[in-house]
This record gives structure tokens, C-alpha cells and sequence, in this order.
């Protein structure tokens, strides 16, 4: 027994924990075999540092890695499983369950409590996939439930981390109707207005992927873990072919638009408090105004304020022809270096759920001077090759679905949304014909009349048609001064209207496309100048000045109920049209 | 020996051994190496600090250092099993595997009677591709001192050679020990029947089986049994079957060799229980 006297003998100085064994002292990687030393990988929150493999933790060390040293606290840790069924397979159930517990140490597949990440509390529910394979009874979805519940009457976030391959199978339909149960506590929760975080590890399938799993406002799933609702195995069987090398991982699912994030365990903790921040509770309504004085320059007294130009206050300049050329200047500022530089903390959120993650949308939450917003847009690209990812910011219907789902999730949890709208138009084309591109704008325009949130949307460029409108009902609408809007482009119209696309110029004109002209029309707002010449001259300068423009808007807005600003927003496209009352058939009889 | 050595820490090393220790239990690994480097500056014969600097720099991922350090201590503290232990997996980590070898035969002969030293050196004969030396190690194990993920490693590495009575004798015992490896064992033991011919026990086998089966492998088990029994199967058929259901099963083994390997605490006992039959 060397080691224990050297280990002893060093007890005069300090009192280190002895050494595990030899074996446990060693961890060979499951998935590149490497041996790793224990307390590297540790420290490493198992995460193998040789091949960044995730092993698979228990609910226990899931807690522990996420949460603040000793935050957490538990709840309900006595809940035992029933025997609904009378099961027996090859043991009855409660052996199952007794043996279960006794090599695990863990008493059921889940665990739930209250606990801090980064100082900011929440409800936390983690899956144990170490314990029947994290699968889904009455106790799991009573946790679920319960975790769900406790958030809402606490008005505290909530986060679940699911590892499970589904419903227990023991537990027959009963395991069945916890699907439901979770589900239906979750929608409580989304009515409260308190945000849910669902956290996807290794393997998550089955009766939990098609419950709480996937109804997160916010889906974050760890590097290659795989999820999914039937098992690969399942599926090849079925269709009986062979299933690409990166189906059903965390990565296919966000090429799918299934999931918001991709984030390495690491990086967890550090995410999850972003997150919490950007869900706050407001102290007090004051907050907007403080923020504003905080920030130089904007005045407050005069009605449209000093960050932006009044009717009348613009310089005559240029032509509508020279706005176009200005407005899709291949040096223009573009979305993503607007948020760059007028926000912090951006985390940009993907996918709509369904089909994919249009790159031509950006959207995600952020802080605007230290207050919370969402921003959505549409991204352009800068050179050819960035265009043609980003479709030259012409979205599909998935985009302005992400988009839906993004304005959505502010609504529902109080976050102002800000739209900076950047598009030549939406993507004309067979499959954007075939995902329905009309109704995906028509149900924006819908669901933005009636979001019960403050709602600002800039035309920072190109607004082109139905496809820019599709971000652009707000209760406040700017433009920056050489951004243009127009239901059709100035080309477009000139081959329809003057047989000729040369006359575009012209065209550009007579559509009266201009900051200035929609000003004047009233469907602009304000202006926000730009550096003489354009943006692209100072981007840093127009950047400011969007900013303090957005802030001011904001904090105009801040304080109005939901319904009195989906009131006054109804009130504001309710007015827009140019008629007059015909007066009836009977006054030309007589 | 380590003894003498030990009791000579002299007290201006104290005050960085102290703080080396801190930083090591933190996860400050590169304090605690710069602070254990200082310490053992200060006082080279000391065998306890160089384990634990050895300790650091392996935890630290700095492999050269580690491996420099714990041959040092090693040569200082020949009979201390556990700095060979370590020193022979730094060696195998940094490509040495004769060095790795030696270093770890040596422990295993210091103290005999540890299974978790005997394990070790089974993975590590795995690692170096001694696939016959790693079975009779597992083989040996899994009589004297068996857990889950033993009876995995031992059915795993018995596959691998076509030892297929060995293999099946490993998943027996596995099914019975562990309650979660019921359904993997009764796997392991129809593919061991099939990797003998036995097709009809494989079939037998695969009809008695009623669990729940998340990688739905007995039903393509017992298929293959039932086609191997009563069709004649032209040999690249065969091939491409078994290449499949081998890569499915082997995605179950690996399932709960991981989930197996998580009860650190079956090891602790093993080897507590090893402490106490020894008092
Ligand atoms: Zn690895």
C-alpha cells in the first residue's frame, strides 16, 4: 500500500480526497477509445477532450454541471412509480424498479427542483437516461408536469434536459397519457407568459421527443446527440434502405429547422444564464426611460425626437432612380452588421420547426441598451458567395415561418420586437410555390395585427413588395433616408406599365418608392438620415443613428398595453386607402 | 521507502504543496502544476509530490511532462503500483506501447490481488491490439471480481477473436448480473449461437425473448436464424447481414458498456469490498 502512505504522509500539509482506483483512475472513450485521466475529463464536464465525444450523464450530473454550485434544490425526490398494469416481462415491474434503484443510487429516470445558473433562478426537470433508459412513466411525467406547473405559479423559466428513448413500455397506455399530461401543462405555461427551455441530450425518441421535448419556446440539443421519434433501426426496416451517416443528430435536425441551438456542454451554463437574462421580469415600468436617459442625444420632448427627420426636414437631394442604386449598394450595412453594432448579446435562434432553417432570415433575441428585443430581418449577403447562401435575402416560406415562430415567442413572453427589413422581395420559385409563400406572408401580416407587444419596423434597405411586408406590420414604421418600399421593383414595373425595362428610372419615379414620398403618404413614420452619399459611407454613423432611433421608438411605446397598441396598430393600416364614396345607382336614375 | 521520502518534505515546499493540491481539486490544472513544479524544485526525492505533480500534468493534458515526471517517481518509488499505473497509461497515450507494457506488468506483479489493476491492464492489452492477452485478463476477472462492464469488455474482445462459447459464457453471466443488460445479453447470446452455427438455439433463443427492444434487434436476429436454419443463403447475402446486424448490435454493446462504466461505484465496491476482506 504505497499510495496510501505517500497520500498519508502528505495529510501533514493539506488533506487531499485518496485517489479512485486503477481502473476508474483511466476512462477509455466509448466512442475514439482514447484513455482519458478522470479529473481531465471531469473538468471537462464529459465531454471526451480528445474526439469532444458527450458521454452520457446522469440527472445528477447534469444538475450539477449547469447549475450554480449548490443552488439546487429538490422537489418531490419521493415519488414512486405504481404498478398500473400488473406488468411482468421476465420480472415483474417493481423488481425492475427496486433493482433499478439499487445500481443506480438514482430512485426514478427523473429528478426536479429549483436551483441558479449565473445567479438568475429557474425550474429545472432533468432526465435520467441511466435509469430504464430515462424512459417516460407516471413519476417522469409527473415531474415534467409538476416542474411545468411551479414555473407557472412562480412565473419562473423553466428548463428541461431530456434523455430518453420514450414511454415506459410497463407502464402501458398510462406512460402513454403522459404525453398529454406534459403537454397540456406546458400550454399553461406558454399562457403565463414564462418562458420554457428544453435541452435535447443523447438519445432523446419516441413518447418525450413527441411531448415536452420538442414544444420548448427555445430547443437547444448538445453536439451529436440523436433525436428523433421512431429509432433509425425502426426506420430503415420500414422503408428498407440505408439512412445517411447524420440522420436523426442534433446537427441534421438544425439543417431541418428543428432545433433553435447547437451549444457543447460546456458552453451550457454560460448560454442558459444569456438566456435567463433576456427573461427577466421587469422591475418596474421606469426601466425604458431610464435607458433612454442613459443614452446621449435623444430628446424626448419633441414629438418624432431628435434621432430622426420630420416631413419637411429632409433635404430635397436625390432622385427616386439614385435612392434604388443607393438602397442596393453592394457595400450597404446589411442585417446581421446593423445587430452587430447596435445591440449585445445577440444569440440568433434558427429554424421553423418544420422544414429547414432559412438562411435568408435572421432572427434571435438581444439587447437593445441593456433591455431585451427581438429582432428579426432579412439577410442579404456580402459578395457573391454569401448571396447565394443567404438567397440574396429573398426568403422561402420557411423563412417567414422562423419568423412567425420568433414574433410569436415575443409575443407570448412580453419582448418587444423589432423587424429590420432588407429584401428585393420573396423568393419566386416551384418550391416556395409549393410550401405556400402567399399564405406564409398573409399569416404574418395576421399574427403581427395582433401581437400585444410593442413592434418597430425599419426598411434599412430594399423593402420589395408583400415579401418585406411580411416583417413590416409595426406600430411604428421608419425608413432610413435612402431605403425605398414598393409593391413592385421599378424594373418590374417598367416592363409591365411602360413595355420597357430601361425605363426603370422612370418607373422608380412615378412609384413614388422613396423615404421621402412614403413619408408624405404616411406609411412611413420618420426617416432616419444617412451619411451624404449613403450608408455605406459611414456605417457606423447610420448605425447610431438606427440605434438611437430604435430606442426612442421603444421607449415612446413602452408602457401602452397589448391591447391599446393592437388598438392603435388596427387604427394605423385600418386608415391606409385612397377613395371615395360613390354615391349609389339611384342618384344617376335620378 | 516512500516513507523516508515522505517524511523529509521540507517545510519551504509545504505552503506550494498546499496550494498545489487546491488548485488540483478546483480543476486548476495549470496552477497546480506550476505550484507542484515549484514544490518539487524545492524538494526532488519527495515521491509524494512528484505523484501528485504526475497527477496534475496528466490532468492537464500535458502528456511529455506527466510521462517525465512519473518515470522520475517511479524509479524514486519502485514498488508504488499506482504511479505505474498511471505512468503506463501516459505511455500508452503518448505511443509507447512497450513502455506502456512494462509500467503496467510491473504493477500488476507489485500487487497481484487488485482487479482494478488487472482491468487496466486488460484495456490496455486491448489498446495495443493484444486481443488474447486482454481476454484471459477479462476471462480471469470475470471470476474472480465480475461487474458489468467486465462481462462487456470480456463479451466484446471473445466476439472479436470468434470465441463464441467464451462470448456466450460472458453475456450469460452479464444477463444475470446486471438488470439492465437483460436484453443485450440475451442479443449477445443469440449472435454468439450464430457466430457458431448453432442456428437452431439462436432461434430458440430469439423466440423466447419479450422485452422491450429499442434497437428492434431480435426480431432481425431471429429472422437471420430462421433464413440460416431453413434456406440455403449465397455467401454475400451472408456477408452483408451479418455486417449489419453486427454494426447494430455492436451500437447496443457499446450502449450499455457506457451506461455500465457509469457505476464507478460497482468498481469502488469491488475494491472496497477487496480492502475489506483483506482486514
Ligand atoms: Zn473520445
Amino acid at each position: 500500500m504505497t499510495d496510501g502512505t505517500a497520500t498519508g504522509s502528505l495529510s501533514t500539509v493539506a488533506d487531499p480526497r485518496p485517489l479512485p482506483n486503477a481502473a476508474a483512475r483511466w476512462t477509455k472513450c466509448v466512442n475514439c477509445e482514447a484513455f482519458v485521466y478522470y479529473k481531465r475529463l471531469e473538468k471537462n464536464q464529459k465531454v471526451c477532450p480528445e474526439c469532444s465525444y458527450h458521454f452520457r450523464l446522469s440527472a445528477r450530473e447534469r444538475i450539477d454541471f449547469l447549475l450554480d454550485p449548490n443552488s439546487f434544490a429538490e422537489l418531490d425526490a419521493e415519488l414512486m412509480p405504481g404498478d398500473p398494469l400488473g406488468f411482468t416481462d421476465s420480472k415483474p415491474y417493481p423488481t425492475r424498479i427496486a433493482e433499478n434503484r439499487r445500481k443506480s443510487g438514482a430512485r426514478e429516470a427523473a429528478i426536479y427542483g429549483t436551483g441558479t445558473v449565473g445567479g438568475f433562478p429557474l425550474v429545472i426537470c432533468a432526465l435520467d437516461f441511466t435509469f430504464l433508459g430515462g424512459s417516460m412513466g407516471s413519476v417522469v411525467g409527473e415531474k415534467v408536469t409538476r416542474a411545468a406547473e411551479l414555473a407557472a405559479t412562480s412565473r419562473t423559466p423553466l428548463l428541461v434536459c431530456s434523455a430518453s428513448g420514450g414511454a415506459r413500455m410497463q407502464e402501458g397506455t398510462i406512460s402513454l397519457m403522459q404525453m398529454a399530461k406534459t403537454a397540456a401543462a406546458l400550454a399553461t405555461l406558454a399562457e403565463r407568459g414564462v418562458p420554457y427551455f428544453s435541452l435535447l441530450s443523447d438519445p432523446t425518441y419516441g413518447g418525450v421527443s413527441a411531448s415536452f421535448a420538442t414544444l420548448g419556446d427555445l430547443i437547444i440539443a448538445e453536439p451529436k446527440a440523436r433525436i428523433g421519434f421512431a429509432g433509425p433501426q425502426v426506420i430503415e426496416q420500414t422503408i428498407r434502405q440505408k439512412l445517411p451517416a447524420d440522420f436523426q443528430t442534433a446537427e441534421f435536425l438544425m439543417e431541418k429547422g428543428q432545433v433553435d441551438l447547437i451549444v457543447p456542454r460546456g458552453e451550457l451554463p454560460s448560454m442558459v444564464k444569456k438566456l435567463l437574462r433576456y427573461h427577466l421580469r421587469e422591475e418596474s415600468s421606469e426601466e425604458s426611460s431610464v435607458v433612454s436617459r442613459t443614452l446621449p442625444g435623444i430628446d424626448q420632448s419633441s414629438g418624432v425626437g431628435s434621432a430622426m427627420t420630420a416631413i419637411g426636414e429632409v433635404a430635397p437631394g436625390l432622385s427616386a432612380w439614385e435612392s434604388v442604386q443607393l438602397a442596393r449598394h453592394p457595400e450597404r450595412p446589411n442585417l446581421l452588421e446593423y445587430i452587430e453594432a447596435i445591440f449585445d448579446d445577440f444569440t440568433e435562434l434558427h429554424g421553423d420547426r418544420t422544414l429547414r432553417d432559412d438562411p435568408a432570415i435572421v432572427g434571435g433575441l438581444a439587447l437593445l441598451a441593456g433591455r431585451p428585443v427581438m429582432v428579426i430581418g432579412q439577410q442579404k449577403g456580402r459578395g457573391t458567395r454569401e448571396n447565394i447562401a443567404r438567397n440574396f435575402g429573398m426568403p422561402h416560406p420557411e423563412g417567414y415561418r422562423k419568423a412567425l415562430r420568433l414574433m410569436q415567442y415575443a409575443g407570448r413572453l412580453g419582448l418587444p420586437l423589432l423587424t429590420l427589413i432588407d429584401t428585393p422581395g420573396a423568393y419566386p420559385g416551384i418550391a416556395a410555390e409549393e410550401r405556400n409563400q402567399s399564405e406564409a406572408i398573409a399569416r404574418n401580416l395576421l399574427v403581427m395585427s395582433r401581437l400585444p407587444i410593442p413592434i418597430v419596423c425599419t426598411i434599412i434597405g430594399e423593402g420589395g413588395s408583400g415579401g418585406a411586408l411580411a416583417l413590416g406590420v409595426g406600430d411604428r414604421v421608419l425608413m432610413l433616408e435612402n431605403a425605398i418600399y414598393s409593391v413592385i421593383s421599378p424594373e418590374g414595373c417598367a416592363t409591365i406599365l411602360f413595355k420597357d425595362a430601361t425605363s426603370a428610372p422612370r418607373a422608380a419615379e412615378a412609384s413614388r418608392l422613396t423615404a421621402r414620398e412614403l413619408l408624405r403618404l404616411g406609411v412611413a413614420d420618420a426617416i432616419i438620415p444617412e451619411p451624404s452619399g449613403g450608408a455605406q459611407l459611414d456605417p457606423q454613423t447610420t448605425a447610431a443613428a438606427l440605434k438611437a432611433a430604435l430606442i426612442e421608438q421603444l421607449a415612446g411605446l413602452h408602457g401602452t398595453s397589448g391591447p391599446d397598441l393592437i388598438a392603435a396598430r388596427y387604427a394605423r393600416f385600418r386608415a391606409f386607402g385612397d377613395f371615395t364614396e360613390g354615391r349609389a345607382s339611384a342618384g344617376t336614375a335620378a | 521507502m516512500s516513507m523516508t521520502a515522505d517524511s523529509a518534505i521540507p517545510a519551504e515546499a509545504v505552503e506550494s504543496v498546499r496550494a498545489g493540491l487546491a488548485a488540483l481539486d478546483d480543476g486548476d490544472f495549470q496552477a497546480a502544476v506550476a505550484h507542484l513544479t515549484a514544490a518539487a524544485r524545492v524538494a526532488p526525492a519527495v515521491v509524494a509530490i512528484g505523484r501528485r505533480l504526475g497527477e496534475a500534468q496528466a490532468a492537464a493534458g500535458d502528456l511529455a511532462g506527466a510521462r517525465a515526471t512519473l518515470a522520475a517517481t517511479a524509479a524514486r518509488a519502485p514498488d508504488d503500483a499506482a504511479i505505474l499505473v498511471d505512468l503506463a497509461h501516459v505511455c500508452q497515450i503518448d505511443g509507447d506501447g512497450a513502455a506502456a507494457r512494462a509500467a503496467i506488468e510491473r504493477a500488476a506483479d507489485l500487487d497481484p490481488t487488485d482487479p482494478t489493476i488487472r482491468l487496466a491492464q486488460a484495456r490496455l492489452y486491448e489498446s495495443q491490439g493484444e486481443m488474447a492477452l486482454a481476454a484471459r485478463g477479462f476471462a480471469a476477472l470475470a471470476r474472480t471480481a465480475p461487474t458489468p462492464t467486465i462481462l462487456n469488455d470480456w463479451a466484446r474482445i471473445s466476439l472479436a477473436l470468434g470465441e463464441y462459447r467464451e462470448a456466450d459464457a460472458a453475456f450469460r453471466q452479464l444477463g444475470a448480473l446486471d438488470p439492465d443488460a437483460e436484453l443485450v445479453a440475451r442479443h449477445g447470446r443469440i449472435w454468439s449461437q450464430i457466430g457458431r452455427g448453432d442456428w437452431r438455439s439462436a432461434l430458440e433463443q430469439a423466440l423466447g425473448a419479450a422485452r422491450v427492444d429499442r434497437y428492434d434487434l431480435t426480431t432481425a436476429l431471429l429472422a437471420y436464424a430462421r433464413d440460416r436454419l431453413f434456406t440455403r443463403m449465397p455467401q454475400p447475402a451472408i456477408a452483408a447481414r451479418e455486417a449489419e446486424l453486427a454494426a447494430r448490435f455492436g451500437a447496443e454493446l457499446r450502449e450499455h458498456a457506457e451506461i455500465a462504466a457509469r457505476e464507478g461505484d460497482l468498481i469502488g465496491r469491488m475494491s472496497d469490498e477487496r480492502e475489506g476482506a483483506r482486514d
